[in-house]
C-alpha cells in the first residue's frame, strides 16, 4: 500500500465520522492533507453515497419483486374437482404446491380432507408411477401422530395431487411461540414427533424432508406429522434427491446436501436441527443464508455451535424463562444430546430415532443420558480444527472406504472397477490442481498469480495421456468432463477435440465402455451444437441415443429431445424430428422439472411449422399454462412465447405477435437468460413490429445488427436473420435491401435446408408482397406459384385455408 | 458425467453460480487436497477459481454467441453489483488494480462476492476482526462503485480511475 492511498484511507474514515452537513467544510479545512488526497477522498465520498443509494434502490426492487411473487402466487380457487374430491378453500401454498380444504364429492362418504396439489413442475408421469409404487406402503402408515395419506392421483388437467387426513392445528413454530412454551414442554411435545418418525422407520419409510412446516399441533397438544413418505415420490429409486428444489437445505443433513442416499440417520439429523431451533431460536450452523456455509456443511461437516451460546435475541422471553436460566438449561446433557443428533458424520450420530427419544426421556426425568461428550473425540476435534487439512483428508478417505465397502458387497465387480477408476481420477485431479496452484501458495501479490481456470484445464488435458495412459476408462471419463467444461467456458472446438480423444479410447475400455461412450457422445453433441454444427451434433446425438436405449432410460428422454432439436436445426424433415419429440415424452425426467412442458412446446412449434395451426396452438397453450405456474413464470416459458408469436404472425395478428415477443424478451432480461438468444429474437420482434406498422422497427434492426458480432454459422440461423431483416427493410427501410435479404434467405433455404420447405413459404409470402408493392406483378405471380408449391409440400393436408396459402392465392387473382 | 449433461441440456443451459461452487468444491473433494496450508489458502483458492470461471465466461460471452449463462452471485452489502451484464468482466479488472495497491481489500471483496461469504466468515478466514473487514468494505465498496458506476463527470471533478496515478 503506498503512502497516498494510506493517507486517503485515513482521511476517508475520519470524514465519515463527521455529520453529513459538516463533511464538506471539514474536509476543506484539513490542510494537513495533500490536495490530491483531499480530492480523491471527496470523489470516494461521493461514490460512497452513490453506493448507498444504488444499494437501497436495488433493495427496494427486490422487495417489490418478492411482493409481486407472493401476490401472484394465488392458486386457483375453490370448487375444482380432483377425482372424487372437490376443493372448498385454500389452506396455504408454498414451493411444493397448494393445499386445499376439500370434501369428497361422490356422496360415498362425507369426509373432509386436505388436498395437496403438487407444483406443476413435478413431472406428472414420474409422480404417478412413484405414487403407484408407494401407495401401499404409505397407506399402511397408520399412527396417531402421522397424518394419514388417503388417496392421490393425477387430475384430468394434469396436476398431480395427494389427499391427506385433514387436521385442524397450528404449525409447530407458531404453536410453540403462541404459548411461549418453556424448554421442557417443547421437549415433551417433540417426543411425539420422535414417536411418529420412529414408527415410520420401523415400517421402512424415511421422511427425508422433516421440517417445522411439516409438523402440525392440534389444539389439545397432539402432534401430527405431514407429508410422510411423499418426499420419496420426488426422489429417484436410489433414494437420492433428484430435485434439489424439493429439499429444504436448512434442515437437510450434510449427506443429503451432497446428494447421497437418504436414510434414517438423515432424519435424525433433521430432527436435531428442528429441536435445536425450537430450543434456542437460532440455526445451529451460523447464517442459514450463506452459500459458503452450506457448501462447507456439505463437505467438511461444519459442527453445530454450542446451543447455550447460540441463543437468539428474545429467545428467553419466548420460552418463559430468564436468559440465565435458559442458558443453564441448554448446557450439559441437553447440549450433548443436540450435538450428537447434529454430528455431520452419520456414524457419530444417534443410531436411531429411538435412541434419541430414550435420551430425551431420560433427560426429562432427570436421569443420566447415554450420550457422552467424548472427551477424546472432543480433543480430536480441537486438534482437527488446528490441523484442518490433514484431518480432512483422512476423514474423507475413511468415509470413502466405508461407502465403497458397502457398494462392493451389494454390487458387481463392475462397481469395483468404477470405484478404482474414481480413485485414479481423484489422484489425477489432485495433482493437476496442486501443480496449478502451487504459485498461489505464495502471498497473493502482483500479476503472476492470475491463473485462469482455463490454464488448469489446459494443463490437465496435456498431462492426461501421459499419466493415465494405462487406464483408458479413467482417461476417457476425464476427457469427457474436460470437453464439456471447455464447451461451457466458450471453447467448444477445444471441447470437441477432447471428446474425440476420449472416444478413441472406448474400444480399449474393458468394462463400462458403453456408458462412458454414451456420455462422450452426448457431450460431443453439445460441443458441436455450440459451434452451430448441427448436422455433426445430430450424428453424435444419434450415437448417444442408441447407447442410452440399451443402458439407461433415465436420460433417454432428454437425449431424444436433444436429437430432435439438432435434427430441426440441421434441416432434417420435420416429421422425423416430431417423432423423436413424441418418443421423448415417454421418458420423462424427474430432475428436469419443466422437461415435459418444454418438450411439448417444441412439439407444438413443429405442428405450427407443418401447417397445423390449431393443433400446435393447443399444445403451446397447455405448455404455457404449466410453465407460467402460479407465480413468477419459468424461463422455459420463453421458447413457448416465441412459438406463439410465430403463430400470431402466420394468422396476421401482428400486434399480438409483438406483445408475445416483448413479453418473452422481458422475461429473458429479467432472468438474465442470455442463452435464449435475445439478439436474434430481437430481430424477430423487429420484423413483427414492422408488420404491425411500428416505425421503431428499423432502428431496432440497426441496433441489433450492430451488436451481432458473430457471423451465423448454421444455415437455419442465416435464413432467419435474412428473413426478419428483409421484413423490416420492406416495410420501413429500403426495398432493395429487403429484396437482397429475402433472396439470400431463399437461396440458403434451397441450397441447405430444402427438406424443410415450410421455411421457404414465409420467404415467398414476403417476397411476393414486396414485388407487388414495387409493381412487379409478373415476378410476384411466378413467386406466388413457387410458394404455393412449397406450401403444398410443407403443409400437406393442412394446405387448404392456411393463411399463407390464402394470401398467395389472393395475390394470383387479378387486381381490380 | 450425467451431471454435466443435466446442465447443458437444451433448453435450459443455465449454470447457476451456486451449482458452480458445488461443482468446484466437489472437484476439490475428489482431489482430496492435502496440501492446503490452511483454511485461508483453501478459501482463497475457491474464490480465485470462481472469479476465474466467471470472468472467463464473461469474456467468452463478449466475444461470441453463447448459449450458457453465468452471472455474478448477488452479494450482500453490494447489491447493485451484477445488475449490469459487463459487471463480471469489469469487476475482475477492477480487482486486479485494487490488488496492486491494497491486496487485503481485494481479498475481502473476492471472498464476499465470489463465495458469498458473510462479513463474519470473511473475518474468520482472513484472521481479521469483523470491524476491520467492515471498515475495509466501506472504502472498497466506494472505490468499486466509483470504478464500475462512475458518476457522469462534472466539470472540475472528473472521477479518477487510478488513485496511484500522479504519486
Amino acid at each position: 500500500m503506498d503512502q497516498h492511498w494510506r493517507r486517503v484511507e485515513e482521511l476517508f474514515h475520519s470524514a465519515l465520522e463527521q455529520s453529513d452537513a459538516e463533511r464538506e467544510t471539514w474536509l476543506a479545512s484539513q490542510a494537513g492533507f495533500d490536495p490530491a488526497v483531499r480530492e480523491e477522498v471527496q470523489s470516494l465520498l461521493a461514490a460512497d453515497r452513490r453506493h448507498g443509494e444504488l444499494s437501497a434502490r436495488t433493495a427496494v426492487d427486490r422487495q417489490d419483486e418478492a411482493a409481486d411473487e407472493t401476490s401472484s402466487d394465488s392458486a386457483p380457487g375453490a370448487g375444482q374437482c380432483f377425482g372424487p374430491y372437490r376443493t372448498e378453500r385454500l389452506l396455504g401454498s408454498g414451493g411444493m404446491g397448494a393445499v386445499y380444504l376439500a370434501r369428497r364429492a361422490d356422496g360415498q362418504f362425507d369426509q373432509t380432507v386436505a388436498l395437496k396439489v403438487m407444483a406443476p413442475h413435478l413431472a406428472r408421469e414420474e409422480f404417478a408411477r412413484s405414487f403407484r409404487n408407494e401407495r401401499q406402503l404409505l397407506a399402511s402408515l397408520a399412527h396417531p401422530h402421522i397424518a394419514r395419506l388417503l388417496d392421490g392421483g393425477v387430475a384430468p388437467g394434469g396436476d398431480p395431487y395427494l389427499v391427506m387426513e385433514y387436521i385442524e392445528g397450528q404449525l409447530w413454530n407458531r404453536y410453540c411461540a403462541d404459548r411461549k412454551l418453556p424448554v421442557d414442554a417443547r421437549i415433551r411435545l417433540f417426543l411425539q414427533v420422535c414417536e411418529a418418525v420412529e414408527f415410520a422407520h420401523r415400517n421402512l419409510i424415511v421422511h427425508g424432508d422433516l421440517k417445522p412446516a411439516n409438523i402440525l399441533v392440534t389444539a389439545d397438544g397432539t402432534v401430527k406429522l405431514l407429508d410422510f413418505g411423499t418426499a420419496k415420490l420426488v426422489h429417484d429409486p436410489e433414494g437420492r434427491v433428484t430435485q434439489f428444489a424439493s429439499l429444504t437445505p436448512r434442515y437437510a443433513s450434510p449427506e443429503q446436501l451432497r446428494g447421497e442416499r437418504v436414510n434414517t440417520l438423515s432424519d435424525v439429523f433433521s430432527l436435531g436441527v428442528i429441536l435445536y431451533e425450537s430450543l434456542t431460536g437460532a440455526w445451529p450452523f451460523g447464517d442459514p443464508e450463506s452459500t459458503a456455509g452450506t457448501v462447507d456443511r456439505a463437505l467438511h461437516g461444519r459442527e453445530a455451535g454450542a446451543p447455550a451460546q447460540a441463543l437468539s435475541e428474545g429467545a428467553a422471553a419466548e420460552r418463559s424463562a430468564s436468559r440465565d436460566r435458559l442458558r443453564r438449561q441448554l448446557q450439559g446433557d441437553l447440549s450433548t444430546i443436540l450435538l450428537k443428533m447434529l454430528e455431520s458424520e452419520p456414524s457419530r450420530r444417534y443410531g436411531s430415532v429411538r435412541e434419541v427419544k430414550e435420551d430425551l426421556e431420560r433427560f426429562c426425568q432427570g436421569r443420566p443420558v447415554q450420550a457422552r461428550p467424548h472427551t477424546a473425540w472432543y480433543t480430536a476435534r480441537r486438534f482437527a480444527a488446528r490441523n484442518w487439512p490433514a484431518v480432512l483428508a483422512t476423514g474423507l478417505s475413511v468415509v470413502a472406504l466405508t461407502s465403497l465397502t458397502i457398494v462392493s458387497v451389494y454390487q458387481s465387480a463392475q462397481a469395483r472397477a468404477q470405484a478404482a477408476r474414481a480413485q485414479r481420477v481423484s489422484e489425477f485431479a489432485k495433482n493437476t490442481f496442486l501443480s496449478a496452484t502451487s504459485s498461489w501458495a505464495s502471498p497473493l501479490h502482483g500479476k503472476h498469480d492470475a491463473i485462469q481456470f482455463r490454464d488448469i484445464l489446459d494443463n490437465a488435458s496435456t498431462r492426461l495421456g501421459q499419466e493415465l495412459g494405462t487406464d483408458p476408462a479413467a482417461e476417457a471419463d476425464l476427457r469427457s468432463t474436460l470437453g464439456v467444461t471447455y464447451a461451457v467456458l466458450g471453447e467448444p472446438a477445444q471441447g470437441e477435440a477432447q471428446l474425440l480423444l476420449g472416444l478413441q479410447l472406448v474400444p480399449r475400455i474393458p468394462r463400462g465402455g458403453p456408458r462412458i461412450a454414451a456420455d462422450l457422445y452426448a457431450n460431443l453433441c453439445d460441443a458441436r451444437a455450440f459451434q452451430g454444427h448441427y448436422a455433426d451434433a445430430l450424428a453424435a446425438c444419434r450415437q448417444a441415443v442408441a447407447l442410452y436405449r440399451v443402458i439407461d432410460h433415465g436420460v433417454l428422454g432428454s437425449v431424444l429431445h436433444d436429437s430432435a432439436y439438432m435434427a430441426v436445426n440441421a434441416g432434417e424433415p420435420l416429421a422425423d424430428a416430431e417423432s423423436m419429440y413424441r418418443e421423448a415424452r415417454r421418458f420423462p425426467r424427474t430432475n428436469q422439472p419443466a422437461f415435459a412442458a418444454v418438450n411439448d412446446s417444441r412439439l407444438g412449434m413443429l405442428r405450427l411449422r407443418q401447417g397445423d395451426l390449431a393443433g400446435g396452438e393447443r399444445i403451446l397453450l397447455d405448455a404455457e399454462r404449466v410453465l407460467r405456474g402460479n407465480g413468477e413464470p419459468m424461463v422455459e416459458l420463453v421458447p413457448v412465447l416465441y412459438a406463439r408469436a410465430f403463430a400470431e404472425d402466420v394468422r396476421g395478428r401482428y400486434g399480438e405477435a409483438v406483445r408475445l415477443m416483448s413479453e418473452a424478451l422481458d422475461l429473458v432480461t429479467r432472468k438474465r437468460a442470455a442463452f435464449m438468444e435475445p439478439d436474434e429474437r430481437a430481430l424477430q420482434l423487429a420484423a413483427y413490429e414492422a408488420l404491425a406498422g411500428n416505425r421503431n422497427a428499423l432502428s431496432r434492426l440497426r441496433d441489433v445488427e450492430q451488436r451481432l458480432s458473430y457471423t451465423a454459422v448454421a444455415p437455419v440461423d442465416r435464413i432467419r436473420h435474412h428473413l426478419f431483416a428483409g421484413m423490416v427493410e420492406a416495410r420501413c427501410g429500403s426495398r432493395v435491401a429487403a429484396e437482397q435479404h429475402l433472396r439470400a434467405a431463399l437461396a440458403t433455404q434451397e441450397k441447405e435446408m430444402n427438406r424443410q420447405p415450410d421455411l421457404s413459404v414465409e420467404i415467398y409470402v414476403r417476397l411476393v408482397e414486396l414485388l407487388r408493392a414495387s409493381g412487379r406483378e409478373e415476378e410476384a405471380a411466378a413467386h406466388a406459384r413457387q410458394g404455393l408449391l412449397a406450401a403444398a409440400r410443407a403443409y400437406g393436408s393442412y394446405f387448404a385455408g392456411h393463411p399463407f396459402v390464402v394470401e398467395m392465392q389472393n395475390s394470383l387473382k387479378p387486381r381490380r | 458425467m450425467a451431471s454435466a449433461r443435466m446442465r447443458l441440456e437444451r433448453p435450459d443451459h443455465t449454470l447457476q453460480p451456486t451449482a458452480l461452487v458445488g461443482e468446484l468444491y466437489l472437484r476439490l473433494v475428489a482431489a482430496k487436497l492435502t496440501d492446503w496450508k490452511d483454511r485461508e489458502h483453501f478459501y482463497r483458492f475457491c474464490a480465485r477459481a470462481m472469479r476465474s470461471i466467471l470472468t472467463d465466461h464473461a469474456r467468452a460471452r463478449l466475444r461470441a454467441k453463447r448459449r450458457v449463462e453465468l452471472a455474478l452471485p448477488p452479494t450482500e452489502d453490494i447489491r447493485w453489483l451484477g445488475s449490469r451484464e459487463e459487471d463480471a468482466f469489469d469487476l475482475d479488472r477492477a480487482l486486479s488494480r485494487l490488488e496492486e495497491f491494497d491486496p487485503r481489500k481485494a481479498k475481502i471483496i473476492e471472498l464476499r462476492v465470489y463465495l458469498s461469504c458473510t462479513a463474519e466468515e470473511t473475518a474468520g478466514i482472513l484472521h481479521l476482526s469483523k470491524a476491520t473487514v467492515d471498515r475495509d468494505m466501506r472504502l472498497a465498496c466506494a472505490w468499486l462503485c466509483r470504478e464500475l458506476r462512475p458518476e457522469v463527470a462534472l466539470p472540475g471533478r472528473a472521477a479518477k480511475s487510478h488513485p496511484v496515478e500522479g504519486t
